[in-house]
Formats: C-alpha cells, sequence, structure tokens
C-alpha cells in the first residue's frame, strides 16, 4: 500500500467570514484520478485553492508526506502541485509559446521537452504558438491552461471544471487527453459540476455538498 | 530651424520615454505608483554628477555604475514603502512614497546644494551636421543611448523568460504564482528596473538640461501625463506619449517659452483626461489597459 | 487611509481635543511678546486649518489630492492681490481666497471625474503646477519669483490687525470657525456614508450614494479651506512669494495629517504646532529637517497610520460605553402602490465579455410582490443578469424599463430609482456599528439628522430580528447576522425591487429558514425580488416562479417544482445527480 501523494485531514476553509469547507478528508494515490463533484457554492474551487494554498486553511494537507502548512503557493508549485483554475485565466498578454515558457522552475532543456510532450497532447495549439492568448477559443484557452500546468511537470495537477464553458465536441479532445495524463503518471485531482464529464477519466468519483465532502458516488 | 526642434524634440523625448517606462513597469508589476520616481531621475543625475568628480570621464563610461547604484535604491524602495505596505488601501502607498521622495530630494540637498550641477557629456562636447541641420554631439548621444536602451528593454521583457514572468505577474499575480513564478521577486525587479531606467534618463539629462534636486516633480508629472496619454499600462503607449510631450514643449517653447509650454502641457493633459480618459492611442479589443 | 477605529463598546478617552487647547494655550503663552514666535503660532493656525480642509478630502472622501498647497497660494495671492489694489478687510479677502480656490479646484473636475485614486492624485498635481507657473511667470500681475511686497495690515470690520498677537489670533479663530462649520459634515448619515464609500464604495454606489460626487465636492470644499487660510498668510508676513504655491506647502499639509490623524482636528492642531516649530528647534539642521520630516512620514504610514493622537489613546486606559439606542421609527416599508404591468421588464439582454458571451438575449418581467428565483450552472450569466439590473455593468443591446420607463444606469441612480441589491460578500466597515453601517445610506448631516436615520435603521434590523445585535460592531456579528444587516442596508431605500445575489449561503439552516420567512414578509409587502441562489431547496418554497440559465440563455420560466422536473434543467444543473 503506497503512502498517499496528497492527504487531506480536516480541512476547514472560511470565505469572506462565512465556512467554506469543513472536516474535508481526502486521500490521492500517486498517480491516482480522483473526481469531486457538486453545485455551485459547494466548495469545489476552494477545495482546490486551499490545496494550491491560494485561500488560508486550517486543517491539515499532507504532500508527499510533508505537511504544506502556510506555504506560498510558488513553493507548492515547486513541489510538484500544478493547477489550471476555473475559468482558464491564461495569460492573455503573452502568445501561447510565451504563456507555455513561465511556467515552472526546470532548466531549460527539460522545459523544452516538456512542452514539446504537452503539445504532442493537445496538438491544436501548435499552430498558434506564436498568437496572444486572447485571440484564442474558449476551448483553447483550456487547453492552453492545462498544458502550461504540465510543462512545470507536476506530480498532481488540479483542475477546476475544466470542460466549463465548452461546447461538446472540443470535450471529445479533452476527455482523452486528461486521460492519457492520468495514465502518464500525473495524478490528478478534478473538480466537475457532473459525474458524467468525469466519465472515462476519474477512477474514483466523490460528491461535495455544503462544503463537505459525502461518501463516493457509487457506479463510477 | 525645424530640424534643430525636431533632434531636441527627440532627444528630450527618448530620456522622457526611459523615465516613463520605469513609471509604468512599476504601475503594472504593483498596481502602485511611485510618488519617488521622479526624484530617482534626479538622484541619477547626481550620482552621475559625483562619479564623474572621482572619474572625470565621458558619462557613457558612467552608465553602468549608475544602473547598478540606482537599481540598487530601487531595491530599497520597494523594501521600505512598497513591500510593508502592499496590503493597505492606496493612500498608505501614496504616502510611503511621498515621503520616500522626500528623503531623497533633500538627502540630494544636503549633499550637493540647490544650484544646479552640469553632468558630463555622454561622448564629448561639440556639434555634428546631419544634413542640413547641426545638432550637438550630446543630443544625437543621448538618441542613442536611449533607443538602446529601449531595445536592451524590450529584448528583456519579450525574449528573456524573466521579462515574460514578469509580464505574467503584472497581468495575473495569482495565477503566476499557482505556475510557480516568484511574483514577490519579480515586483521587487520591477523596481529596481524602473529606477535604473530613471538613473539613466538622469544621467542623459544632466549635461544638457543640469540637474537640481528639485527637478523629481516635473519629471514624475510628465512621466504620468505620458502614460496616461498612451494608455495607462501600456508600454508602447508610454514611449508614443513621452515623445509627444517632447516635441510639444519643445515646440511651444521655442514659439513662446518654457514655462508656457510646461503650463499648456499640463492643462492639455487634464483636458484629455476630462474629454478621453483611455487616452490618445487606439485601444486593442481584449486587450488588458 | 486605513479605517480601523477602536470598538465602539469601549470608548477610548478623547484625550485629543484637551491636549490640542492645551498645546495652544501654551503656545500662545510662550510666545508672549515675542513678535517672531507670534508669527509662528500665527502660521500653526494657518497650517492647521489647510490640514483640517485636506481632512476632508484625504481623510474623509477618500481622495488623494495633491492640491492643497496649490489652494493655499492661491488664496494668499487673491488675498494680497486684493489687500494692494482694494482693501485689505479680511471680510471681503477672506471669502475672495476662498472663491479663486474653489473655482481653481472646480475647474478641474470634469478632468478628475473618471480617474482611479493615483491618477487623481497626479492630476491634482498637474493642476497645482499650473498655478505655481503662474505665479513664478506671470510678473505683471504676481510679481514673478519675488513676489509682491508691502502688502498693508489686515482689517477685520474695519479694525485694524498689526501682526503678532492679532493676527495669531485671527489665524486660530479661523481655525475653530473652519471645524465649526465642517462639523456637520464630519458627523451624521453623511460622514457613515463617506465610510462606506471608503470601505466598499460598490456597495455605496449601490446604496444610492454618487460617491464621484462626495468626493470630488469635498475636494472642491477642501480647496476653498485652504484658499481660506493662505489668505491670511501674507498678512503675517507682509509679502506673497510663490513659496506659498510650493510643493512643500502640500507636503506640510501632508505631513501634519498623517501624523495628527487623517479625521481628526485637534490632532491637525497638535500636529501643526510640531510641524511648524521643529524646524525651529533644529535651527542649524536645516537640510535635515525635511528629511526628517519624510522620515516621520515613512515611520508613521508604517507604525502608526492612524496618527499619532490616536495611537496615543489606544495606550491609554478604556471606559466602557452605554450603548445608546434611539426609538426605532414607526413607520417601515411604506405600502406600495399598485403597478399596472410588470415592475421590471427586460428584453433581449445581450453581454459579451471580450470573446465570452454572458448572456445570449435574455428575456423576462417580474411583477410588484414576485419573488423570482434564478438558478443555473456557474458561468451561466446569473450574476452577470443582476449586474445589468442593477446598473454595475451596462449591457450591449437589449433594453430594460422598471415602471414602465428607461432609466439612467449608474448604480446610484437605480438605487435612487428604487432597485436596491445585495451583495454576496456583505460589506462590514471596521469601526462601524450594525446600526450606523445600515444608517449610513440615509442622507443628511448632523446629530439630528443621525438619529433619525438611526431610528429608521433600528426599525429595519427590528423586522429582521436583529435589535440585539444593532449596537454591536460589524466585525463581530456571524456571517448571517451580516447578511441580515446587508439587506436592512438595502432596505433603507424604500425600494421597489430588491436583487440578492446567493443570500442564503454559508447560512445555518435556522438562519435559512428565518431568511426565507423575512424575504416572503417583504413580498407581500409589494416589494418585487429577484434571488440568484445556487441552493435550489431554499428556492423552490420560497419563489413564485424559478428561471434556469445557461451559458447566458434562458432555458426554463415558470413554477419551481416544474422546472426543478424540467429535463432541460435537471441536464444542465444537476447533471447526473437524482
Amino acid at each position: 500500500m503506497t503512502a498517499p501523494l496528497l492527504a487531506i485531514e480536516g480541512l476547514a476553509v472560511d470565505l469572506a467570514g462565512r465556512p467554506a469547507l469543513r472536516d474535508v478528508v481526502l486521500a490521492v494515490a500517486p498517480g491516482e484520478a480522483v473526481g469531486f463533484i457538486g453545485p455551485n457554492g459547494a466548495g469545489k474551487s476552494t477545495l482546490l485553492k486551499a490545496v494550491m494554498g491560494l485561500v488560508p486553511a486550517r486543517g491539515t494537507i499532507r504532500f508527499e508526506g510533508a505537511e504544506l502548512g502556510q506555504l506560498a503557493p510558488e513553493r507548492r508549485a515547486a513541489l510538484g502541485i500544478g493547477y489550471a483554475p476555473e475559468g482558464r485565466r491564461v495569460f492573455r498578454g503573452l502568445t501561447v509559446a510565451e504563456n507555455l515558457d513561465v511556467a515552472g522552475a526546470a532548466g531549460a532543456a527539460e522545459r523544452a521537452r516538456r512542452t514539446e510532450a504537452a503539445l504532442n497532447l493537445f496538438p491544436a495549439l501548435r499552430p498558434h504558438l506564436n498568437r496572444r492568448a486572447w485571440q484564442l477559443s474558449g476551448g483553447q484557452q483550456q487547453m492552453l491552461a492545462i498544458a502550461r500546468a504540465l510543462v512545470a511537470g507536476p506530480k498532481l495537477l488540479l483542475l477546476d471544471e475544466p470542460s466549463l464553458g465548452l461546447a461538446p465536441i472540443v470535450l471529445e479532445e479533452l476527455t482523452p487527453a486528461l486521460a492519457r495524463i492520468a495514465a502518464g503518471g500525473t495524478a490528478l485531482l478534478i473538480a466537475e459540476q457532473n459525474a458524467a464529464r468525469l466519465r472515462g477519466v476519474a477512477g474514483r468519483v466523490v460528491e461535495i455538498s455544503r462544503g463537505r465532502l459525502s461518501a463516493l458516488v457509487p457506479g463510477s | 530651424m525645424l530640424p534643430q526642434l525636431l533632434i531636441s524634440g527627440l532627444a528630450l523625448g527618448a530620456a522622457y520615454a526611459l523615465v516613463a517606462l520605469g513609471f509604468v513597469l512599476v504601475l503594472n508589476a504593483s498596481r502602485a505608483v511611485n510618488f519617488a520616481h521622479g526624484d530617482l531621475v534626479a538622484a541619477g543625475g547626481f550620482a552621475t554628477v559625483a562619479l564623474a568628480t572621482l572619474l572625470p570621464v565621458p558619462a557613457i563610461l558612467l552608465l553602468p555604475a549608475v544602473l547598478i547604484v540606482m537599481a540598487a535604491v530601487g531595491l530599497a524602495i520597494a523594501a521600505l514603502a512598497y513591500f510593508p505596505l502592499s496590503r493597505r488601501p492606496p493612500a498608505a502607498l501614496f504616502v510611503s512614497t511621498i515621503a520616500v521622495g522626500l528623503i531623497i530630494r533633500n538627502g540630494l540637498d544636503a549633499l550637493f546644494g540647490a544650484a544646479p550641477r552640469a553632468g558630463p557629456p555622454l561622448l564629448g562636447a561639440g556639434l555634428v551636421e546631419i544634413g542640413p541641420a547641426v545638432a550637438s554631439r550630446q543630443s544625437i548621444a543621448i538618441i542613442v543611448a536611449a533607443a538602446l536602451l529601449i531595445a536592451l528593454l524590450w529584448v528583456l521583457l519579450a525574449r528573456t523568460r524573466m521579462g515574460k514572468r514578469l509580464r505574467a505577474s503584472a497581468e495575473d499575480p495569482e495565477m503566476a504564482r499557482a505556475l510557480g513564478v516568484p511574483v514577490a521577486r519579480m515586483v521587487a525587479f520591477a523596481f529596481a528596473l524602473a529606477a535604473a531606467l530613471a538613473g539613466a534618463a538622469g544621467l542623459l539629462l544632466a549635461n544638457q538640461f543640469f540637474v537640481t534636486p528639485e527637478d523629481g516633480g516635473a519629471l514624475m508629472l510628465k512621466a504620468y501625463v505620458a502614460a496616461a496619454l498612451g494608455g495607462w499600462g501600456r508600454l508602447a503607449g508610454a514611449v508614443a506619449g513621452a515623445l509627444a510631450i517632447a516635441f510639444f514643449e519643445v515646440g511651444v517653447a521655442s514659439l513662446l517659452s518654457y514655462p508656457v509650454a510646461e503650463a499648456l502641457l499640463y492643462a492639455s493633459a487634464l483636458a484629455i483626461l476630462a474629454l478621453r480618459p483611455q487616452g490618445l492611442f487606439p485601444e486593442h479589443a481584449g486587450q488588458r489597459a | 487611509m486605513p479605517a480601523s477605529a477602536p470598538e465602539p463598546t469601549q470608548d477610548p478617552l478623547r484625550v485629543g481635543a484637551p491636549l490640542a487647547a492645551l498645546a495652544l494655550a501654551l503656545a500662545f503663552a510662550l510666545a508672549w511678546g515675542d513678535p517672531y514666535a507670534l508669527r509662528l503660532v500665527a502660521l500653526s493656525g494657518l497650517v492647521a486649518t489647510t490640514a483640517l480642509g485636506y481632512q476632508l478630502a484625504f481623510g474623509h472622501a477618500g481622495a488623494i489630492s495633491l492640491f492643497q498647497g496649490a489652494a493655499f497660494g492661491l488664496g494668499a495671492y487673491a488675498s494680497a492681490l486684493l489687500a494692494r489694489s482694494v482693501s485689505s478687510e479680511l471680510m471681503l479677502t477672506i471669502p475672495a481666497a476662498m472663491l479663486a480656490s474653489g473655482l481653481a479646484a472646480l475647474m478641474m473636475v470634469p478632468a478628475l471625474r473618471r480617474l482611479g485614486a493615483h491618477a487623481f492624485a497626479l492630476a491634482t498635481l498637474a493642476g497645482a503646477e499650473i498655478l505655481r507657473l503662474i505665479a513664478v511667470n506671470w510678473e505683471s500681475v504676481t510679481g514673478g519669483a519675488n513676489g509682491l511686497a508691502g502688502i498693508p495690515a489686515a482689517t477685520l470690520v474695519g479694525v485694524a490687525l498689526p501682526r503678532g498677537l492679532p493676527v495669531a489670533l485671527v489665524a486660530w479663530a479661523l481655525f475653530a470657525l473652519a471645524a465649526l462649520a465642517t462639523r456637520a459634515l464630519t458627523r451624521g448619515p453623511f460622514a457613515l456614508g463617506l465610510a462606506l464609500m471608503r470601505e466598499a464604495p460598490l456597495a455605496a454606489e449601490a446604496s444610492g450614494i454618487d460617491t464621484a460626487a462626495r468626493r470630488l465636492s469635498l475636494f472642491v470644499l477642501s480647496a476653498a479651506i485652504g484658499g481660506a487660510a493662505g489668505a491670511l498668510h501674507p498678512f503675517t508676513l507682509g509679502t506673497v512669494s510663490p513659496e506659498a504655491m510650493e510643493i512643500g506647502v502640500m507636503i506640510t499639509a501632508l505631513v501634519v495629517t498623517v501624523i495628527g490623524g487623517s479625521r481628526r482636528p485637534a490632532g491637525a492642531v497638535l500636529a501643526a504646532l510640531l510641524i511648524v516649530h521643529l524646524p525651529e528647534w533644529l535651527r542649524g539642521f536645516e537640510e535635515l529637517y525635511l528629511i526628517l520630516f519624510g522620515a516621520l512620514l515613512l515611520a508613521t504610514i508604517l507604525f502608526a497610520p492612524e496618527g499619532l493622537v490616536a495611537a496615543l489613546e489606544e495606550w491609554l486606559p478604556t471606559r466602557a460605553k452605554e450603548p445608546d439606542l434611539p426609538t426605532p421609527a414607526q413607520e417601515m416599508l411604506a405600502a406600495q402602490p399598485a403597478q399596472r404591468g410588470p415592475l421590471l421588464a427586460i428584453d433581449g439582454i445581450e453581454k459579451r465579455f471580450g470573446g465570452v458571451t454572458a448572456l445570449a438575449g435574455v428575456t423576462l418581467a417580474v411583477a410588484a410582490g414576485e419573488i423570482l428565483g434564478v438558478i443555473g450552472p456557474n458561468g451561466s450569466g446569473k450574476t452577470t443578469l443582476l449586474n445589468i439590473v442593477g446598473g454595475q455593468t451596462d449591457a450591449d443591446a437589449g433594453g430594460l424599463r422598471f415602471i414602465g420607463r428607461d432609466i439612467a444606469s449608474p448604480p446610484h441612480r437605480r438605487a435612487a430609482a428604487g432597485i436596491a441589491r445585495s451583495f454576496q460578500t456583505p460589506p462590514v466597515v471596521p469601526g462601524l456599528t450594525a446600526l450606523d453601517s445600515v444608517a449610513a445610506v440615509a442622507p443628511g448631516f448632523g446629530a439630528r439628522m443621525l438619529r433619525t436615520a438611526r431610528a429608521r435603521a433600528l426599525a429595519l434590523l427590528d423586522s429582521l430580528g436583529l435589535t440585539e445585535r444593532a449596537p454591536e460592531p460589524m466585525t463581530a456579528l456571524t456571517p448571517g447576522e451580516a447578511r441580515l444587516v446587508d439587506l436592512a442596508r438595502a432596505l433603507m431605500l424604500r425600494p421597489r425591487l430588491l436583487l440578492l445575489d446567493e443570500p442564503a449561503a454559508g447560512l445555518t439552516d435556522p438562519e435559512r429558514t428565518e431568511l426565507a420567512r423575512g424575504l416572503r414578509r417583504l413580498a407581500d409587502h409589494g416589494l418585487a425580488l429577484i434571488v440568484v441562489e445556487h441552493d435550489v431547496d431554499f428556492l423552490i418554497p420560497l419563489a413564485d416562479r424559478l428561471a434556469c440559465l445557461e451559458a447566458g440563455r434562458l432555458i426554463a420560466l415558470g413554477a419551481p417544482a416544474a422546472v426543478r422536473q424540467d429535463p432541460k434543467v435537471r441536464a444542465a444543473y444537476f447533471g447526473a445527480a437524482a
């Protein structure tokens, strides 16, 4: 039984004075793809932000056995946590190539290799390397956001509603790409609004409601 | 006469462009105005004057030292006046950077006195013929030096990884952090870079225009006007704005007088702010202002 | 300036005013008979008055201005020119100076209107520079760099005022007058509204407060007061020169304001006395004292941002304060007049942000007394819809009519027309009680209007079950209570339509029940409500109709139970969940 890559215990987060997450317990094994679903306001984004260190949290988050505590987001990224947020948030004024260049601390050769790998996953981005990111479509921006996070070589990739606002035809490209990322050994923690979007990617789906995680969604 | 004015305007505009670029860099990176920015130009000018008394060489040789010294000053300002107050409302940063400006300005006054001082020329004195015009070597040297520095800045921002990370941090600091970019370091870098550019402008201006401790106020204002004209936050716009200001100044001064030129400049700026607050240059759809 | 203040349940000993009076008396006593010392006392009075004016713009309205020095200088020149050519009667020169400085500030308003904080500061600096350049260069009028000499002594209602004690007394009398005159501005609902404006400008706008108008009028008033102070300056020296216009005066006003406390008249007195006399004590270290000012300013903003007087008061022991609640007003929400036709009708509303379509043609109507719930997945456009109705955003296409009319779009105008809005994150102004947070949106100046506003606010808080919590500081309330206070704030405006953005989020179950009951009561009174919510179960029993948005389109509209069962809604919203 391998030690979990990510172990969350008793996580509680308050946002603007109101309780957003309570008593969250979750573990992700190395290379495992875990999804969690829930309606808006349930706390999905908050959970991912807490793991990334973007919101203050109480409780324990352990990554590769080490307690993250109040570690800054950039340090968590250096440890191997990647983040593709809700709404993509690509750097609009930078080109696709520049967006990909920004992430990660590894040397140029390693980053070039990873960039190439990311572009193989999302070949639709190749023709647009010198385009400014604001000119891309929603689907292309989503691919860029994920590719960008991958260039940092994360062991765990956090994805916040990657399917949001994407046409079904785009989703047909995205889902296998995510599955390939998982197959490649990167652990995934994906938030989605419903389990249908996670089919084919997540091995295990948990439900989150009003800030608390409930039992496994059966049949996933 | 006209070619003369063009060259003077270009030289002044080139120096102003360096000041405006630094102003906008800090604005984009930290969302804050450094009210001591103008005083950094004066500091650069006086640093040049001081170095020249130790080392009587053309200013171009002093430039690297001035850049380094001013970069250090920029870092100090970030450490003293920005980072401790970054979570406070904008009024706090206003007060702290004004305080720093006050300290710099009066420190320069205490060290050098209030009388105008001249810095060494960039290369050498003398005149140069360009077609029908006769221009001072200094003017040409200023234009070339500033252009080189701006080109270097462009290379830094567009071609180096550090520059890309700086731009990403300016656009979305939270996302940049989530990608491993040390945003605080990028902001400090922006302050250092801006101060270096301001210092370079001081060095360039010190020979033809002299330098006094009180120069900072007007320079700060002109950097602001340049940035506002060019579309708040746009680097290329700031350069265009700086050139526009310089040509206006030189042109009106040759017809009327220098103080009138300045007053008309500020009045025109206020008029433009009233009528077209987004600046003179067209906006790009979808781009962050 | 940072707005934190001591918790109102514990009242700090207000030592500022007695200390200031003491210091002033001491200053006069020590200066007795010494003309030079008296000039410094007079100057302190002028500096204090200038800073008092600056407090209005900088401290109360939160406007970062660099114009105050120029206002002072302009007043000085106006007064000097009048004294030399017409009369040195103060009843003429002071108002004339105020007019000149006020007008100069007024002329800058069109440029300042749409500027953010720091841009505002720099624009005011531009205006100040123009005035300084005029003073230095318009030699025929202003005497150029040397200024004008031979200013005759002032007279007050015909009585001659020689330099020395009389001028010093008048200078401080001017301060007292200015402090009294501006008292009503800094007390009362208007002042509370300013606090809301500083901390939560969006909520202030949505509450009918025209933040730009308040900010700019206080800016003009502050310049006028600076002009009044400047008017006396030539009479302390017998001359006027561009020094009265220079950045040094502005810096002095700023230093005095920061060190004394940006909303403390007593602080202005103490800081002015200190700052004016400091160079005297440091005679021989001329350049150093300006550096010292800078260091003092930096240290104050870093370590004692509320000013030294406030810092001192924090150190002293406090005494328990009696909460004084007014009697709640009898009238509550007036019954709404009957309305023919829908209260709100929106038609084909479209909104795009860059390449993303937020709303793609939404049409619906809301009747008086109706509760319309709005649901939809993330990114469906619910909040955008609310922002468009509330006026926070403009639609790209489509029409909106309220009570059958088009309405102007700035949020404060919508609020005045009868559309009130609550926000996902209720505004919490540190230092304000729940009662005052609600009273802040009422108009009016002075203590009497404050009592009226508080009475109304208390009545509203009563109706929401918050009577006991009313005197508590906002920071002490639970999120559910803060939500209800925000609701009370929205209701202060007597709206016809209320927009609620996720009011139930983060509330406990009993709080949700109480909220639903309160909302139902409001609808029964004739209010129309649009409630955006994630929690569909909260809306089902509450709403008369439910609207479901997806990707910017209205995909269902009707009775709540029917909408919930609608297959399109289930697919979009619930997905695989039962």
